[in-house]
């Protein structure tokens, strides 16, 4: 298979994001091709001429993305904000998808009765670290994201803790005092007894199809990814 | 003259001033600009994770690498004039110009209050230093502008607010975006009744308020989770005060009001203090008698050691860096659109960074980038 000249497109290879990709394909009729089976990273789309899809995770996607090495794919709002420096001078969000979605939220220990709103978060920093001469630590995935919402809100008395996997168990193991997660139904947030800060959202995020304007496009691509478009209507 | 011939000759004007030049690595741990700054500087800084895995970044400011190492240099050591003089690097993401490199010279001068012969003398030193570079320069036309964080401080200690709220509103002074929400929350009336604060332990615990009295217990019997380093009576504590905390909405807008038209105050130093007085008597307000006293003292030290008819006091004066704390001045061109000087007092930075002896300083740093266009 030549990739010069094609179209290429980046989709989520597994989970949940595959699932709910699968289904709105299916519903759409549209249909892969070439794939030699389930676990094949390329294949192309029936009836989509010189096209070339890449299956991938949502990262790289996003990364792909922002390297110009993929002409569009399909991720998340949260990764492509959390990741992609400037981003809106590098890709366009050419669809919105019903799925993946997910907020990104401030939470605290449910026992903070006394910490409502980012300005009481605000505060009870400020105490922390007069009263510790440390900063209060925020375990997240989403180091940029917070940094700037903690930043507009007028949070400065913390400190970031790259988190890469069960976040929400960071307060309780000692690790930070709070966190900021992804969550759809903050479910995983109730059990482990954190609470999302009344205006805490730091994001509403959902599975796009973004285009990457930093990708080489000749009037050809521009057509077929017009027709890969056209396609969900 | 071309800016490292510029980074040497301040440097050496400093010197012969008797400054004791520092020598500065360009390479430092990120950690202290953090923890000094605030997570804030990290847009600004080039960073980096060295070999061993530490994060360092390239300077991007000089005071703070000057004062510590005058902390590690002797412990016994309680005053120093020191100087420096080089680049420093701070992205603008794009705002502004797109130079990274400023170049900087300047000077930090440490010393201990309670050894002054006036309270003023090494606020007028450095203000003097500052005017004599410039002439050393050639520089004869340019404006001075003076703000004072203690006087803003004093003037919202006065004033009829809940103790947080105070602190809060001179904790962001430097803040503007979020201070003008601040005072924008505050003249919507804060604070939450009895009932509001009833619902909250209804609803955040599950439980009736009415039928317990204590509520650290309340907490205590129903968390099996940690409190992320934060004390039950801590949190109790500042529960109930919130709630006693109340400043209605007309209360609110009095203030706000009030705070705005402070912060309006702007004149030449020769007239500030009057400015002042007739606010006071215009806004009938029976304190600040004392700071304005302070003010017209501040004035006269000033004239008698220097022209005053080049400086303004601006109460609305602010700086983006956290770590000023009482007079800041800053020095423009002619025009007044060009900054050539910043600086101003910083008594609580040295002790962030770990000194003992409770020492005070102020200091100001030449923009060596935009002195350039004009000499």
């Amino acid at each position: 298979m030549k990739f010069e000249n094609k179209l290429r497109i980046g989709l989520p290879s597994k989970g949940r994001l595959r699932k709910d990709m699968e289904k709105l394909f299916l519903d759409k009729n549209i249909t892969f091709e070439n794939l030699v089976n389930d676990r094949d990273y390329i294949g192309t789309i029936k009836g989509l001429r010189d096209t070339v899809l890449y299956f991938l995770s949502a990262k790289e996607i996003t990364n792909r993305l922002d390297e110009g090495s993929i002409h569009a794919g399909l991720t998340g709002d949260d990764l492509v904000q959390e990741k992609i420096f400037n981003f809106n001078s590098k890709i366009t969000k050419d669809l919105e998808l019903t799925f993946g979605k997910a907020d990104l939220v401030v939470a605290v220990p449910d026992i903070w009765i006394d910490v409502m709103t980012m300005a009481d978060l605000e505060e009870v920093s400020n105490n922390h670290r007069d009263k510790y001469s440390k900063r209060l630590r925020v375990a997240t995935k989403y180091k940029n994201l917070t940094n700037n919402f903690f930043s507009k809100c007028g949070v400065v008395d913390y400190r970031t803790v790259e988190s890469d996997g069960s976040t929400e168990s960071a307060p309780f193991n000692g690790f930070s005092e709070i966190i900021t997660d992804i969550t759809s139904t903050g479910e995983t947030l109730r059990a482990n007894n954190l609470r999302v800060l009344d205006d805490g959202i730091i994001l509403k995020s959902s599975a796009n199809i973004f285009s990457s304007k930093v990708a080489e496009w000749d009037n050809e691509i521009e057509s077929n990814y017009k027709n890969f478009i056209n396609k969900f209507e | 003259m071309s800016l490292q011939e510029l980074n040497i000759r301040l440097k050496d004007y400093f010197i012969e001033l008797g400054f004791q030049y520092v020598e500065l690595p360009l390479v430092h741990d990120s950690d202290i600009f953090y923890e000094t700054s605030g997570e804030e500087i990290r847009s600004q800084m080039y960073s980096f994770i060295d070999g061993s895995g530490k994060e360092k970044c390239l300077r991007p400011d000089m005071t703070i690498p000057t004062c510590q190492s005058f902390i590690k240099s002797d412990d016994k050591i309680n005053e120093a004039n020191l100087c420096y003089s080089g680049p420093v690097f701070r992205s603008t993401n794009g705002i502004n110009d797109t130079s990274i490199e400023l170049n900087q010279s300047g000077v930090e001068i440490i010393f201990t209050e309670k050894k002054l012969k006036t309270i003023y003398e090494k606020d007028i030193y450095t203000l003097k230093t500052a005017v004599k570079i410039l002439e050393k320069l050639n520089i004869n036309e340019y404006q001075i502008k003076i703000g004072s964080l203690n006087l803003f401080n004093s003037f919202i200690s006065y004033l009829d607010l809940p103790i947080r709220w105070k602190q809060r509103i001179v904790r962001h002074f430097f803040r503007r975006t979020y201070f003008d929400s601040l005072l924008n929350r505050l003249g919507q009336g804060v604070g939450y009744d009895i009932l509001k604060k009833d619902e909250i332990i209804n609803e955040k615990l599950g439980l009736n308020a009415n039928s317990n009295g204590n509520l650290a217990d309340l907490i205590n019997s129903n968390s099996n989770s940690g409190s992320g380093s934060r004390t039950v009576e801590e949190i109790v504590k500042r529960f109930q005060e919130k709630s006693e905390n109340i400043v209605s909405e007309s209360n609110g807008k009095q203030i706000v009001n009030l705070i705005k038209n402070f912060l309006g105050l702007n004149a030449s130093l020769d007239t500030f203090p009057n400015i002042l007085r007739e606010f006071v008597s215009d806004q009938k307000l029976d304190f600040f008698k004392k700071e304005i006293d302070g003010i017209e003292e501040f004035k006269n030290a000033v004239s008698s050691e220097m022209d005053i008819s080049k400086i303004n006091f601006n109460n609305d004066f602010g700086h983006s860096i956290e770590f000023y704390d009482g007079v800041m001045f800053e020095i423009y061109d002619q025009s007044g659109n060009l900054k050539i000087i910043t600086g101003g007092r910083y008594d609580k930075l040295l002790n962030i960074l770990g000194s003992r002896n409770n020492l005070s300083a102020i200091g100001f740093a030449t923009n060596n980038n935009n002195l350039s266009k004009i000499i």
